[in-house]
């Protein structure tokens, strides 16, 4: 399985949309395999889309990430597992053990206790940052 | 305590930051903005709690702290809580303790999304950032966009009205390498002959009677930049000749002038005809085409890319409450049902109307089938039934039946195929429904 991160020097780039680069890696049974680190520059959102179809991710671990970008990976059969956040290493790991939950890998606001801002209305629609729960077992990925 | 009240109180975001970039205080409009509540920002990375673009470019915080100097209403943009891509003006300053000593730094930051919103709307100055699909046609004429703009070539762009032709012109010149120089747009169709050939080619003081003083044109102001001909199958066989000489020679002459100019810039060409076909016809010059479509870009219209409507729905909407100042939170499942049902002859443009025109009936809540325009969702021979607030399934059926036979053009058979099912079941349907097709 090809599963890609959006990196930031050693961390999981704060906001996918605006992230210049792409770590992607195979996951083969424990291990991971084929690393490489690629630009991913354009700011141009299907093409962000077009660039993971083309390089054949199936699961992409990122921070925040805006609604449309978001729909459109998902709508080109990547799944996105957004609102991480944490070094390369410990996410990758996190991700292979099923520990992704861990409130310590979640952006603040994010996490099991964040409801709404007071005095504004706000629809969490789309998927928008769900939590990452079942990370594990849905894509086969990983450690058993 | 004291001092969150006073933050409180303040109508702009403010949060500070330690010297270790971790946020001490954030107060109420910094919430709102950000999406984020007061209890989880404190004590995180800045970066991680405003979640801008310019947080892991060049921090401006970092800057400020840096240089010891202030920046002030720089704009940024920020994707919310929410998932929602919100433009800031962002203030820094230092903070010092009694010593002097610099301890941390204060960001104030405003959301300036009416503000935004406003000026695309007025300069329409929409770029390539706000072209949203997840059609497969769409993806691939992004994939060749870089590689189009990169090349000094010229591109035709061919769709129907409200397909994006503009919005593509736009994205081509913002990446293209004379993104800094000027993008000139010029709708041919909408002006006669002579007036186009002055608007484009300029003219010399005394060319004609009310020419007082020289006039440059639109091919003087686009020097260097890009310039875009919509509606190109419009002009005339005096000014396609005109024209192609520019293309061919580099050089024109304004009008009233003897004097050659010399031109720099790339042209861009729309139509929503078929250029081709008025070759042939002997309404377009065949060598004029041939220049102008070194490269084409054919843009799908609406009808073909129906998984869009979704997409696009939620980005007028998300746009309408901006400038509107409301909080519309969606589509019912009818709306998005009638949404999804319709043929779009006006394409993007046309479903940007329909969601303004929900806006004006609906107040709060979920746009419903009822604050869309009539045609849209109620069948012939229902319009007498009067408006439910909601639809039943047969309504809803009847709905989208009806959308899907006047797309065909009321063909049952092509409609039965379209839909996936026998021609006499869609046949016992209309009756069961009681859809009414044209004579």
């Amino acid at each position: 399985m090809k599963v890609a991160v959006t990196v930031w020097e050693d961390s999981v780039s704060t906001v996918c949309d605006f992230s210049n680069r792409l770590l992607v890696f195979d996951v083969m049974g424990d291990e991971v395999k084929n690393r490489l680190f690629m630009p991913f520059e354009t700011r141009i959102l299907p093409e962000r889309v077009n660039q993971l179809e083309e390089l054949g991710v199936e699961v992409l671990l990122c921070g925040a990430i805006s609604r449309p970008l978001e729909r459109m990976i998902r709508a080109s059969g990547v799944k996105v597992i957004p609102c991480l956040r944490g070094s390369i290493e410990e996410v990758i790991g996190a991700y292979l053990d099923g520990g992704l939950s861990d409130a310590r890998f979640i952006l603040p606001g994010f996490g099991p206790g964040a409801s709404r801002v007071r005095g504004r209305k706000r629809r969490r629609r789309g998927g928008v940052c769900r939590l990452p729960d079942k990370v594990k077992g849905d894509d086969g990925g990983g450690r058993g | 305590m004291e001092k969150d009240i006073i933050l409180d109180s303040i109508a702009d975001g403010v949060f500070t930051v330690d010297d270790n970039w971790r946020i001490t205080s954030f107060n109420r409009a910094a919430e709102q903005i950000t999406g984020v509540r007061r209890e989880d920002a404190v004590g995180q990375h800045c970066k991680d709690v405003l979640k801008a673009d310019v947080c892991e470019k060049g921090c401006i915080l970092r800057k400020t702290i840096q240089s010891g100097k202030s920046i002030v209403n720089r704009t940024v943009h920020i994707v919310d809580a929410a998932g929602r891509r919100v433009p800031i003006s962002i203030s820094t300053a230092l903070l010092k303790d009694e010593k002097g000593k610099i301890i941390g730094a204060v960001e104030t930051f405003r959301d300036i999304s009416v503000e935004e919103k406003l000026r695309k709307t007025i300069a329409e100055r929409y770029s390539f950032e706000d072209i949203i699909s997840k059609n497969h046609r769409m993806h691939q004429l992004f994939d060749i966009l870089p590689d189009v703009a990169d090349s000094a070539s010229a591109v035709l762009l061919e769709g129907e009205s409200g397909t994006g032709k503009e919005l593509f012109a736009r994205a081509i010149h913002h990446l293209s390498p004379r993104k800094k120089q000027p993008f000139i747009a010029v709708n041919c169709g909408a002006l006669p002959d002579t007036l186009l050939e002055s608007e484009l080619f300029g003219y010399k003081a005394g060319a004609f009677t009310d020419a007082k003083k020289d006039k440059p044109g639109r091919f003087r102001l686009a020097e260097r930049g890009t310039l875009f001909l919509d509606e190109i199958g419009d002009i005339s066989p005096a000014l396609q000749v005109r024209l192609l000489r520019v293309l061919q020679e580099k050089t024109y002459e304004p009008l009233g002038s003897v004097e050659s100019v010399p031109s720099d810039v790339r042209i861009i060409t729309a139509t929503n005809r078929r250029l081709s076909e008025l070759v042939k016809e002997g309404k377009f010059r065949e060598d004029l085409y041939y220049r102008i479509h070194v490269i084409r870009m054919e843009l799908p219209p609406l009808r073909d890319r129906m998984e869009d409507i979704p997409l696009l729905a939620d980005h007028f909407i998300h746009h309408f409450n901006v400038l509107q100042k409301k909080e519309i939170a969606g589509l019912s499942g009818e709306a998005l049902a009638c949404l999804v049902s319709y043929d779009y002859p006006g394409n993007v443009r046309e479903l940007q109307n329909i969601i303004e025109h929900a806006f004006i009936l609906c107040k709060s809540g979920l746009i419903a089938p009822h604050h869309l325009p009539e045609n849209l969702c109620l069948p012939r021979g229902m319009e007498s039934s009067g408006r439910n607030e909601t639809m039943n399934m047969k309504d809803l059926e009847a709905v989208f039946i009806t959308n899907m036979l006047r797309r065909h053009q009321w063909n049952r058979i092509k409609t039965a195929k379209a839909l996936g099912i026998h021609k006499s079941t869609l046949f016992r349907k209309i009756k069961a429904l009681r859809i009414q097709i044209p004579v």
